[in-house]
């Protein structure tokens, strides 16, 4: 004879099972289904928040989307390198004398490793506006015959391969 | 007690039912993922048996898109008689390449020690590797390393091996800007972390010396440079200067035993050129320092 509060708990019991269960398999699915999101965002959680470009001269920094948190870039502030030429290396680092110059590892981290940020940012106007500039600069033949004369280069240079062509803005 | 058996079992096994449901959208998911995979896996047989390269209008898009991600990240450095010199050694050396690319030669703001390029010959040597380079040998050794790079379209087929969406490519003349945003964004991250396949980085160094070579220059330039940067110490600072170069290129040991043994074969001669380089590079612009 089963006396009823006995199967109320056997009731409980078995309804608490059940929620587990479900919970469970909802939260197995649920897990499941964010892993593509997930790993896409994998690269970007890693890189943490990365400080911006130290080019003060170029002011190229990613589009703000990419890199949104002011506080973030706050705290890279206090964790920049130290200067540039102190401590001993016996490997160079260069200097320059133009004022507008940057110094600096300019979007690499600690590691000397590219930021992710850096790589997924799309670039400002003024970046594609000097990417274009460069497609258009090439020196002249005739400079480029002279320097070639200059350093003694045309006396030793070979014949380009037998059917090539030099590249026409040469 | 027997009811409340039968029930307690009922009970259970609708939750089994349950959870195996729950489970199934999943491993349709997995079965959706396997179907992705062999997609690509076909969609990258195709581009293999129809490659056809990038015109030269592609490559200079591609290019101009990359170039302008890398300015973004390092900046350019515009000292006006330097850029126009590593223009003129990089052209010299250029002219011997097979396949006419327009190229042009750009310097990194960055104390980084590194070299790259991209399609549509756009060439970078930072202005970390030039404050490091002794002579006008080196420059024209590293930079026809890259300049090999580019004429043998190194970076083009590694993209083209990762992304199917250049299947599209034969159709059209130039490509949409959001295909232009992905190929540049594969580009850089291609170029700036990862290697290129060794027997990608043998031919490269071995044409490179060759095009240094025939441009006049001491065939050894490149090799020179790579053991002074073999023989940096292994502080942090210059572990941070020259990590770039080592996560994109094999290591140094390897490429320098390799570019002596092609040296022995070559005829001996050609330019170094030290006064020149360190007029232009480090005399007015740039300071050494130890």
């Amino acid at each position: 004879m089963i006396i009823p509060g006995t199967m109320r708990r056997a009731r409980r019991k078995q309804l608490g099972l059940l929620a587990a269960m479900l919970w469970l398999a909802l939260a197995a699915g649920a897990a499941v289904g964010h892993d593509g999101q997930q790993n896409q965002q994998q690269g970007q959680q890693q890189s943490g928040q990365p400080c911006p470009a130290q080019g003060g001269q170029n002011g190229q920094q990613p589009q703000q989307q990419q890199n949104p948190q002011g506080q973030a870039n706050q705290n890279c502030n206090t964790q920049q390198p130290a200067p540039l030429f102190g401590g001993s290396m016996s490997i160079r680092k260069s200097t320059q004398s133009t004022d507008a110059a940057a110094l600096g590892f300019n979007g690499v981290d600690p590691n000397g490793q590219v930021q992710q940020a850096f790589l997924n940012a799309q670039p400002t106007p003024q970046s594609l506006a000097k990417a274009q500039a460069m497609a258009g600069y090439r020196p002249s033949a005739a400079d480029l015959a002279a320097f070639e004369q200059q350093g003694g280069l045309t006396q030793n240079a070979a014949p380009a391969t037998a059917g090539a062509t030099a590249p026409s803005a040469h | 007690m027997r009811i409340a058996k039968t029930m307690s079992v009922t009970m259970l096994a609708a939750a089994a039912w349950l959870a195996v449901a729950a489970c199934l959208p999943a491993s349709a998911q997995f079965g959706n993922v396997l179907g992705k995979i062999g997609d690509k896996v076909q969609k990258g047989r195709q581009v293999k048996e129809n490659y056809t390269p990038w015109t030269p209008q592609q490559e200079e898009q591609v290019g101009q898109a990359s170039a302008a991600r890398l300015i973004n990240i390092f900046g350019l450095y515009e000292s006006p008689d330097m850029v126009r010199y590593v223009n003129l050694v990089g052209s010299a050396v250029a002219a011997q390449a097979p396949r006419p690319v327009p190229y042009k030669f750009g310097i990194l703001n960055t104390e980084v020690i590194t070299a790259l390029s991209l399609p549509g010959g756009y060439v970078f040597i930072t202005r970390g590797a030039l404050a490091n380079m002794t002579s006008e040998a080196e420059l024209a050794g590293t930079l026809a390393h890259e300049i090999a790079h580019v004429d043998q379209r190194h970076l083009e087929k590694e993209i083209r091996s990762k992304n199917s969406m250049q299947m599209v490519q034969n159709e059209v003349s130039e490509f949409t800007s959001g295909q232009l945003q992905q190929l540049a964004s594969n580009s850089i991250n291609t170029a700036l972390t990862q290697h290129y396949s060794r027997d990608k980085e043998s031919d490269a160094d071995r044409l490179g010396v060759t095009f240094a070579q025939k441009a006049g220059y001491q065939a050894s330039g490149l090799r020179l440079f790579l053991t002074f940067l073999e023989s940096a110490p292994k502080t942090p600072e210059t572990q941070r200067q020259l990590s770039l170069w080592g996560s994109t290129h094999p290591p140094f040991p390897e490429r320098i035993a390799s570019l002596q043994a092609q040296e022995a074969g070559l005829p001996a001669g050609g330019q170094s050129l030290e006064t020149r380089f360190t007029g232009y590079v480090n005399a007015a612009a740039w300071t050494a320092k130890q």
